[in-house]
């Protein structure tokens, strides 16, 4: 991958870090620019962008307590067979390496065929609360 | 940082400053390919909209903030780029160059990478010193050869040249607002009259 920086002579002439605000707002004035206008403009762009960033951030969030909360339900139904193998697609990494590095750490010392199905699902809704749902896309 | 901690990061900031600053840099970066108003840009845009696009998708796209560098590079890295992009697409052969040039390959070998860049920026350079205004100013006069030199971060300026830090921003704003958009224009139609 390529990686590119500016000239460091077009840094020179471009470069304002040290112009003060007054300066800048100066600067603007000269230009012609109205800068009342100018920064009532960008004010209202600043909070309109944060509240629609917030809006879908918030949304965002939602689906995914949803869907983390539709598989914690998902799986108190489940029968043995279908959270081992469940647990074994997390451990060989079908999901991810997140999902993988916790479905290792969890049966380090143990084997999960001889896991009952009580302590299987309980491995499961850890791994859904601290991971979310691994079968979400 | 997550992608709220972000948001609000992004939103602490002086946007008054950012934006007036940010349209300062638009308006002069304009001016070196040659567009003195918004008419002058192509595909209809302004450079207000640019800026102000420029501080939309800053929030649009968090993935892209960067918290740990200035935003204000941040933003005006969006509008040099939008800028260029237009200029690239310019039927005049010179501003097109221009900003082909006006980025550096530091992966590649520079010296020999950026042959012609070498060439157009030491017509830049010799402009300016021969700019009237720099010639009448010895402390600019002093400036200028610095750069030719190599050198361009202020603090190495100010200890090459002894002049005061203070004194080198002051006088790196004249360069900026009073002696490099006439240098930059006469580059241009120096260009368009030998083509």
């Amino acid at each position: 991958m390529k990686h590119k920086r500016v000239h460091p002579l077009e840094s020179f002439l471009f470069d304002n870090i040290d112009q003060t605000k007054n300066e800048a707002i100066s600067e603007l004035n000269t230009h012609g620019i109205d800068s009342s206008t100018f920064l009532a403009e960008v004010n209202e762009i600043v909070q309109a962008s944060y509240m629609n960033q917030l809006k879908v951030l918030a949304e965002a969030e939602k689906a995914s307590s949803t869907k983390q909360a539709d598989f914690l339900s998902d799986i108190a139904d489940w029968g043995r067979e279908a959270l081992l193998r469940l647990f074994a697609q997390l451990r060989s990494g079908n999901f991810g390496d997140n999902y993988q590095q916790a479905a290792i750490a969890r049966c380090r010392n143990k084997n999960p065929s001889e896991l009952s199905e009580t302590e299987l699902r309980s491995w499961l809704v850890d791994i859904g609360e601290t991971l979310g749902d691994p079968t979400e896309d | 940082m997550d992608d709220l901690q972000k948001l609000k990061h992004l939103r602490e900031h002086d946007w008054e400053e950012l934006s007036a600053k940010a349209m300062n840099f638009a308006i002069r970066r304009a001016r070196r390919y040659g567009w003195l108003d918004d008419s002058m840009l192509p595909n209809g845009e302004s450079l207000r909209g640019i800026v102000q696009s420029s501080i939309r998708r800053t929030f649009e796209e968090l993935d892209k903030y960067d918290e740990g560098k200035p935003l204000l590079d941040q933003l005006q890295n969006r509008i040099r780029q939008r800028l260029s992009n237009l200029a690239g697409c310019s039927d005049e052969k010179m501003v097109k160059r221009i900003a082909n040039l006006e980025m550096v390959d530091i992966a590649g070998n520079d010296d020999a990478s950026t042959v012609d860049d070498k060439d157009y920026y030491d017509h830049v350079l010799k402009a300016l010193a021969e700019h009237p205004k720099v010639k009448s100013n010895p402390d600019l006069e002093l400036m200028v050869f610095a750069m030719g030199e190599g050198v361009f971060d202020p603090q190495p300026m100010s200890e090459l040249t002894e002049i005061d830090i203070k004194r080198i921003y002051e006088l790196r704003r004249t360069l900026q607002t009073e002696v490099y958009p006439s240098v930059a224009m006469s580059l241009l139609s120096g260009a368009n009259n030998e083509a």
